[in-house]
């Protein structure tokens, strides 16, 4: 009835109080429907990557797993975080994370200010669209193109495969 | 929209203040934490007392008719402590179409009143004094020479109606509206009866009348219906076909849920369903209220008892996303499902030491986390019994 590991379904893992607050003003977009989706805050990124690693190696291969994390200006975290994912579970992990912290992107996205909020429901409409505007933001590292420099190319990875399971029918 | 509610000497609420934040994202939904005998249901029956205001109830005397007793409003044991030497106050704050309503009512226990009487009522709209009231004297403007008399163990608000009409309507009609239809609910699933008794346009706390109430809402707004069709029953719910109200051969109407899986149909009248099958049929209700005939202010008890534990954060998700786009809703709760979904910039903390001290004033966690210098795993510490020290 409710998310499990037998049925499709999408798991974010917010690595603090800000990046949580990003995911829920996302997905309080009137797009996307919450029934397949579940948010957890955690403690760090490295509590983040932990989580989805030991979630991912539970299921049925249907769970999608969505990191959120500030790399703090650790260049080399994202290099760390892609080593620490299992091979069978890179394609079913998307990190979402940026070069500065978060604080930084908003003054990028013009959010400067607001809360996390706005940041949060203008990703979500840039991502209904077409991965443009915000996402194609320099602030965004990827974990599967560690050297591209904004978040387009896992932008439309999540199109690919999470769009599908949160769109509101 | 609930902007602030000021509580003195009633229950544990000594000079309680709590304000609904301003930000435009928190706003309409706030969570209310704190351990059992915290406070956080007595601030549900100070705004029960004042949607009895509203819903034309302001006696302060026990009131016998023909065919029911009517309580009071409130009695002398719900001074704080025992305090009846000094007065209760009740301040509401509400912001209807930009128009700021602010009521204030106090009551008082003389010697040897054996109930109590009010002291002083004030009602002001957008700046401008409605009336005001000393005891039994109501004047409405300053140069008034005879004061209107009013039986001073009856609140003067419900028999009250302003004239003035604006380009919002009556704003003062508006506020009693809005007090009397707020949601105030504490469901005990065990006494939600399925048989339609007489409509009605209110909501018991236990909502054990859903059926008189949904029924009535329905008249009303028959969109409330299609709203409920397309909500998210059919989530929690995939089998869920539509509603009945269905006659027994007593000519008695019970509602009924119908339920398709393949070509097999099936109906459950509503007291069958399980206690968490109602809670989630009761918030189909409230969202459906809450957008034929909103924005509401809901209040509700611990929406999460009685849900299986998997589905508290959908539940949740889905009623705060709901009333962010119009209306408020207010949450308590003693589970940390809950709690993840809520921000910590809206999630206010109640504390009370000992059953002889009031409860303390409202800290949201992120103000908590700067007066405890604390930067850790709020819901550990929170488990732990760390936040309430």
């Amino acid at each position: 009835m409710s998310v499990n590991k037998y049925k499709k379904h999408v798991m974010v893992y917010a690595e603090d109080e800000a990046t949580k607050q990003l995911a829920e003003s996302f997905l309080n977009d009137d797009g996307f429907d919450l029934r397949r989706v579940t948010l957890q805050k955690c403690q760090g990124w490295k509590d983040a990557v932990e989580r989805a690693k030991r979630d991912g190696q539970l299921d049925k291969g249907e769970r999608r797993a969505v990191v959120l994390i500030d790399l703090d200006g650790a260049s080399t975290r994202v290099t760390d975080i892609k080593n620490a994912v299992p091979a069978d579970l890179q394609e079913r992990i998307f990190i979402i994370g940026w070069t500065g912290c978060i604080e930084q992107l908003k003054i990028n996205a013009n959010c400067r200010g607001i809360g996390f909020q706005k940041l949060g429901e203008q990703l979500a409409a840039d991502f209904r669209g077409s991965c443009a505007g915000i996402w194609t933001n320099q602030a965004f590292v990827q974990m599967h193109e560690p050297d591209t420099k904004t978040g387009a190319s896992e932008c439309q990875r999540l199109r690919q495969h999470v769009l599908p399971l949160i769109t509101a029918h | 929209m609930l902007k602030r509610l000021y509580v003195h000497n009633y229950k544990c609420l000594v000079n309680f203040e709590f304000k609904m934040d301003e930000d435009e994202y928190y706003k309409h939904t706030a969570l209310l934490i704190g351990k059992n005998g915290s406070g956080k249901s007595s601030v549900a029956e100070v705004l029960q007392i004042f949607q009895q205001i509203g819903r034309q109830q302001g006696n302060l005397e026990e009131i016998q008719t023909e065919t029911h007793t009517l309580p009071p409003l409130v009695i002398p044991d719900h001074f704080s402590f025992g305090v009846s030497d000094q007065p209760m106050r009740f301040e509401i704050d509400v912001e209807l179409d930009g128009r700021l309503c602010h009521y204030a009512l106090v009551l008082e226990l003389p010697p040897k009143f054996k109930c109590l009487r009010v002291k002083q009522e004030q009602l002001v709209v957008a700046g401008k004094t409605c009336f005001t009231r000393n005891l039994a004297d109501v004047r409405f403007s300053d140069n008034q020479k005879k004061p209107y008399t009013k039986d001073w163990h009856e609140v003067y608000l419900p028999e009250f109606i302003d004239q003035t009409i604006d380009s919002n309507g009556n704003v003062v009609a508006l506020f009693k509206n809005w007090l009397r239809r707020m949601l105030i609910l504490s469901p005990v699933p065990k006494t939600i009866r399925a048989s339609l008794n007489s409509k009605s346009l209110y909501l018991k706390l236990d909502a054990s009348n859903i059926v008189d109430w949904w029924t009535g809402l329905n008249d009303r707004n028959p969109d409330a219906y299609a709203d409920v069709k397309a909500s998210f029953l059919r989530k929690v719910f995939p089998d869920f076909l539509g509603l009945r109200n269905e006659p027994d051969e007593y000519g008695v109407q019970y509602l009924t849920l119908l339920f398709e899986s393949g070509s097999a149909k099936t109906s459950i009248r509503l007291d069958r369903l399980s206690d968490g099958e109602k809670c989630l049929l009761l918030a189909a209700f409230v969202l459906a209220a809450n957008a034929t005939d909103g924005p509401l202010l809901c209040f509700w008890d611990e929406p999460d008892n009685f849900l299986a534990i998997s589905e508290v954060e959908y539940f949740v998700a889905i009623l705060k996303k709901h009333f962010l786009r119009s209306g408020q809703i207010i949450m308590t709760t003693h589970n940390p499902e809950t709690l993840n979904r809520f921000a910590e910039d809206n999630t206010y903390i109640l504390r009370r030491e000992t059953h002889l001290s009031p409860t303390r004033p409202p800290q949201t966690i992120t103000q908590w986390r700067k007066s405890d210098s604390f930067e850790g795993d709020f819901v550990r510490a929170w488990t732990l019994g760390d936040v309430e020290a």
